[in-house]
């Protein structure tokens, strides 16, 4: 068997097939031909029945129907126009009822004194006696009648009988038939069915192998296995071919996944260290999959333009960084100025008065070099002073970014001293309390900037919007694992419109002031970036209120953990 | 040719007894004649039912005149008369019959005739004109006298077949009075000269008693007559019961008019035949003129109620084919009214459209008064009426009195039961004379509810003074019978047939008009009075083809 091929075994079952088929088909001719005489026999049983009311039943009711009209005619016309029809429809049933006689003389003679009935109500209506015949047509007519008809049901409710009976062997016949027909098929079936299932499961374990085979080596391309296995075949049909090939082919497909895979785990490392900032690796090794090779002609192409582009946004973004230090620098150096300026304002007075004292003693003569010694030292103290409070300044703006732990306290009182002089001149009252002295890690100018930043916006919305009474309030406490400092104004608080954007750089509201709309973006970013900590805002009562969190340093031990 | 012998041969075993074969229904002929009893069998009886007129047939059988009411050319034959002769126009000469008697056995003769005369004379029937006319009885002898009248009256003699004569004894006891249903006897008693003496009972027009017992008069001048001993009358039995006395019993009835559409029940009884004339009777349908629907004043309205009835169908289905359609409220059986037709151009009468007929008479409500023996005539016209929106109600009595009653109070106004139509079974009394309808017509007279018509009295006028063998006499009844049908004074119908059911061991041959020949009847051996203890034969029960002038 295994060395014969498909075809042949194909035309074999086909060959079965068409043998069963002809065995049936001759199988089902010969019984409609043997059911066709049983309804032969049914049909003309059923004939006999429907000419009996057709010819003999109905017309005989009609006459009855006619006679009694003929009796009831209201007049002349219509009772000769009925008698017509009357004599026509006994002609009719007087040969009808011949023919019958053959069947049942009994039905004859009935019928004939019927007629003769018939025969005598029109006779009395040709006297005139009309109701002689009305009275016998609904007295003997109607009795004759109806002893004809009963007779006549009688033989049709036989014929009827008979033609069931006819009927009902038909069925038993059919019946019969059916069940020879299904042993028969159910022969011709079992046999084709052997002979078919010897072949067709031959072809079909082939295929289940092939089958399986394929299955295995889907599954293996859909990684569900790690090898494909090769199909084994025994036979050695077209299936054996197939099988073949298809093994070639596994092979083929398996070394070239392999490549792939290679690729692929090649590119995960690459993207991988692309990932970790490495911009310089680049994807090699070979493939015989054209879209993968694209791919990696791309991917490589896209970490070339990558790196270009990222480069690019690094140096912009620096010269950004640049100008807005700058500017930041700018807007700091001329708020100093004026700081300064205030700060200076009280001693140079004074100078101005020692000079005037000067003077007037100088006229007076009253000019001693004690005198003189005396307001030198007076004027060098204040000089002093001055001088301290531009290195204090400076100081103050030295960006030496050394990490370090400092007060809290300390580099608000820092920031606080810049703006003293001016709140002062502008009579704004600041409140500082501390009620947790505390200690951070990190830039402290920078810190002290931030609250100097803060501390300058109050002062600039005091005065813009012309306060009475301005009050700043600086409050130093300490929360879960965070030192946060909170300064609050009266100033009527930031427009709920602007809470979101005051963080954006060079967004400003002081356009008469001139205001850049840095500050506060270069504070958070001090804040959040530089130190981890958090830089928030809020609207109280009568002002906004600025909060400064970042981690708090405990008994010099510091912390890098970033999460709160 | 085997199909012939075949039938030949079927015949052949029909006739022998067979379950599955029908004998026809045969009808026998009636051959009660040839089995008559002897006349005045000591128990023979039979027992009649008379719906209408019984004033009329009573007194034709108790009662005798100078003349009787007779099927004949002339209409009347001698009776107490021998013979008469007519000298002029007012004079008659009459001869007596001799040997007569009265019922009591008392003789009669010429001084009878004059003292009955002379209570005629003062209280005269008001139903002809002979009230207004005056006349002389002379006398000549024993069997001999002679009538002069005062007046021109061509009715005198007709009018003599309806005064009878009573014994000095009745006349000084009760009297004589005259009035619109005639003279009948008021009291039982042998006081007349007809066939049979009222035992029990009597029968006048607006009164009667329910049963009216008769017996033979020995005395009777004509010796052939009467033949049966007893005769009971009844008057005012229901159409339903005289028909279920007659039909399904034997003994309770022998004699009955019966509605048409009871004819084929007669036809199957075992006990009643058929017997079936032309007749010169009348329905007359009066429509009351005097106090009743105000519309039926209206001539327009009556000729359209006249015409919404189709005679036609009127005579298939409610009369089941048993009469003739007239023109006129009068039979068309009447000689004259044959020879009017035949003679005279019928007047077209204007026909009316449906639309016409319709204004006229939608929404027109009528009382009807009948007897129940009318109501299947009645139901016939309300049918075809309908149509026109007319509707009836009805009162009904199933006595002819309370009908009298009403009629002949109406044209004084005075009737205790309104009504718009009215029917009368107006049997031809006046015998074979169309007088019978005609006096309806008379402004005067009690019977009219026509009202005043002038045209109408001068006609009448006339007709009282025409010879009736004259061609102006066909001209005078033409007249009064075209300008009654113009003015519509009654719904017409057709004439009637008379359908009488008869035991079929009575022998009985009917008279045109009038007359219930109850002295000619006879019975047959088989009668259920005298049979005795016999039982009826069967095949007696055998239905008879009934008795029809066209079988005759
Ligand atoms: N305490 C405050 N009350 C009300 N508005 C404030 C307050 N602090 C800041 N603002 C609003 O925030 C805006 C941004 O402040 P920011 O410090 O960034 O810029 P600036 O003060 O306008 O200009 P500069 O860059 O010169 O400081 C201000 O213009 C002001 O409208
Ligand atoms: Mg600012």
């Amino acid at each position: 068997m295994n060395k014969i091929s498909i075809k042949f075994k194909l035309r074999l079952l086909f060959f079965i097939l068409l043998l069963a088929i002809t065995a049936i088909g001759y199988k089902s001719i010969s019984i409609s031909q043997d059911n066709k005489d049983r309804l032969e026999i049914v049909h003309s049983k059923s004939q006999n029945l429907l000419s009996l009311q057709d010819k003999i039943i109905t017309p005989l009711y009609n006459l009855r129907e006619l006679s009694q009209a003929l009796v009831m005619a209201p007049n002349q016309k219509i009772r000769e126009s009925i008698l017509e029809n009357l004599t026509m429809s006994i002609d009719r049933l007087d040969a009808a009822f011949f023919d019958y006689s053959k069947e049942s003389m009994k039905i004859y003679e009935m019928w004939l004194n019927y007629k003769s009935l018939i025969g005598v109500t029109k006779s009395y209506l040709n006297l005139e006696f009309e109701e002689g015949a009305y009275i016998n047509i609904t007295t003997a007519g109607r009795e004759q009648f109806g002893l004809l008809v009963k007779e006549l049901l009688v033989i049709q409710s036989d014929l009827l009988s008979k033609s069931s009976l006819a009927y009902s062997e038909a069925v038993k016949d059919v019946v019969n038939i059916k069940i020879e027909t299904f042993i028969s098929l159910f022969v011709i079936l079992l046999f084709s069915i052997i002979i078919g299932s010897l072949i067709s499961n031959n072809i079909i374990s082939s295929i289940h192998k092939v089958q399986n085979g394929l299955r295995e080596f889907f599954e293996y391309l859909n990684h569900k296995r790690e090898k494909a296995n090769k199909i084994e075949l025994v036979s050695s049909d077209e299936f054996s071919y197939m099988a073949n090939m298809i093994n070639e082919n596994v092979q083929t497909i398996q070394n070239n996944i392999e490549r792939d895979e290679i690729l692929i785990k090649n590119a995960t490392r690459v993207l991988l260290s692309i990932k970790s900032g490495n911009l310089g690796d680049r994807l090699d090794g070979h493939t015989h999959n054209m879209a993968l090779g694209e791919l990696k002609e791309m991917i490589n192409d896209m970490i070339d333009s990558l790196e270009e582009k990222i480069q690019q946004e690094i140096k912009k973004r620096l010269e950004n960084e640049q100008i807005l230090l700058q500017q930041s620098k700018l807007a700091s150096m001329g708020e100093m100025i004026g700081n300064i300026a205030h700060q200076w304002r009280q001693p140079l007075a004074q100078i101005i008065a020692i000079f005037m004292n000067m003077k007037v003693t100088y006229d007076f003569d009253k000019f001693t070099p004690l005198y003189l010694k005396q307001k030198i030292e007076e004027a060098d103290k204040l000089t002093q002073y001055m001088s301290q409070t531009i290195d204090d300044f400076q100081n103050f703006f030295n960006p030496h970014s050394v990490k370090e732990v400092f007060c809290v306290e300390k580099a608000c009182r820092d920031a606080l001293f810049i703006v003293e002089s001016s709140l002062k001149h502008n009579h704004i009252e600041v409140e500082f309390e501390v009620i947790d002295e505390l200690k951070i890690l990190g830039h402290k100018n920078e810190y002290s900037q931030v609250v100097l930043n803060i501390l300058n916006n109050a002062k600039n919305i005091l005065l813009e919007k012309n306060i009475k009474n301005p009050l700043i309030k600086i409050e130093i406490k300490e929360g879960d694992n965070f030192a946060i400092v909170k300064i609050g104004d009266n100033g009527g608080g930031i427009p709920d419109e602007f809470l979101e954007k005051i963080f954006e750089p060079y967004f400003t509201t002081r356009h008469k002031t001139q205001g850049t709309g840095i500050g506060l973006y270069m504070s958070k970013n001090i804040i959040e970036k530089n130190m981890q900590g958090y830089l928030n805002v809020k609207n109280t009562q009568d002002g906004a209120c600025f909060t400064i969190k970042v981690l708090k340093e405990e008994q010099d031990e510091p912390t890098n953990s970033l999460e709160s | 040719m085997f199909k012939y012998i075949l039938i030949l041969l079927i015949f052949i075993n029909i006739s022998f007894a067979n379950e599955h074969l029908v004998k026809k229904i045969h009808f026998r002929d009636d051959d009660a004649a040839s089995r008559a009893a002897t006349p005045l069998h000591p128990d023979s009886h039979i027992k009649i039912f008379i719906p209408n007129i019984p004033y009329i047939y009573i007194t034709n059988c108790t009662n005798a005149g100078l003349i009787r009411s007779f099927d004949n050319e002339r209409g009347w034959e001698y009776e107490l008369a021998k013979s008469h002769n007519r000298v002029d126009d007012f004079t008659y000469e009459f001869e007596l019959r001799k040997g007569l008697k009265f019922q009591d056995g008392s003789e009669f003769d010429t001084d009878d005739v004059v003292l009955n005369f002379e209570y005629f004379k003062r209280s005269p029937f008001l139903y002809t004109n002979i009230d207004n006319i005056d006349f002389d009885v002379i006398k000549i002898d024993k069997y001999k006298f002679k009538i002069v009248l005062k007046q021109k009256y061509e009715m005198f003699l007709t009018d003599l077949a309806r005064i009878y004569f009573h014994t000095k004894e009745y006349l000084e006891k009760y009297g004589f009075e005259g009035s619109e249903t005639g003279s009948a006897t008021k009291m039982a008693g042998a006081y007349g000269m007809g066939p049979y003496t009222l035992k029990e009972g009597y029968a006048l027009g607006s009164k009667h008693t329910a049963v009216i017992e008769l017996e033979a008069n020995p005395y009777y001048w004509n010796k052939e007559y009467p033949k049966i001993r007893r005769v009971t009358a009844y008057t005012q039995l229901s159409a339903a019961k005289a028909l279920e006395m007659i039909t399904k019993r034997e003994g309770e009835l022998d004699f009955a008019p019966i509605d048409f559409n009871k004819k084929i029940e007669v036809l199957t009884s075992k006990y009643a035949k058929l017997n079936i004339s032309k007749s010169t009777n009348n329905f007359i349908i009066f429509f009351n003129l005097i106090n009743a629907n105000e519309r039926l004043k209206s001539k327009e309205v009556r000729v359209a109620l006249n015409q919404a009835l189709n005679q036609e169908n009127l005579l298939n289905f409610v009369y089941k084919n048993e009469g003739h359609i007239s023109p006129f409220a009068s039979s068309v059986n009447y000689e004259i009214v044959q020879k009017i037709l035949k003679n005279a151009k019928p007047k077209e009468q204007e026909s009316y459209t449906k639309e016409k007929m319709l204004k006229l008479l939608q929404g027109l409500h009528l009382e009807v008064f009948t007897q129940d023996s009318f109501m299947f005539l009645f139901k016939g016209i309300e049918y075809q009426l309908k149509e026109y929106g007319v509707t009836l109600s009805y009162t009904i009595t199933s006595s002819e009195k309370d009908i009298y009653e009403q009629l002949l109070t109406t044209h004084k106004s005075q009737n205790t039961q309104a009504w718009d139509l009215l029917i009368w079974g107006d049997d031809d009394w006046y015998y074979a004379n169309p007088w019978s309808v005609l006096f309806i017509y008379e402004d005067e007279s009690a019977w009219s509810t026509i009202g005043k018509d002038r045209v109408m009295k001068s006609y009448i006028d006339e007709y009282f003074i025409t010879k009736t063998d004259s061609k102006e006499y066909e001209e005078i009844t033409s007249k009064i019978l075209y300008r009654a049908q113009e003015m519509a004074y009654t719904l017409r119908v057709p004439s009637p047939n008379k359908v009488v059911a008869l035991n079929k061991e009575v022998i009985y041959k009917p008279y045109k008009g009038a007359v219930i020949p109850i002295w000619e009847m006879q019975i047959t051996k088989d009668h259920y009075s005298i049979r005795g203890e016999r039982e009826y034969p069967t095949y007696l029960e055998a239905p008879i083809k009934p008795k029809r002038e066209k079988y005759e």
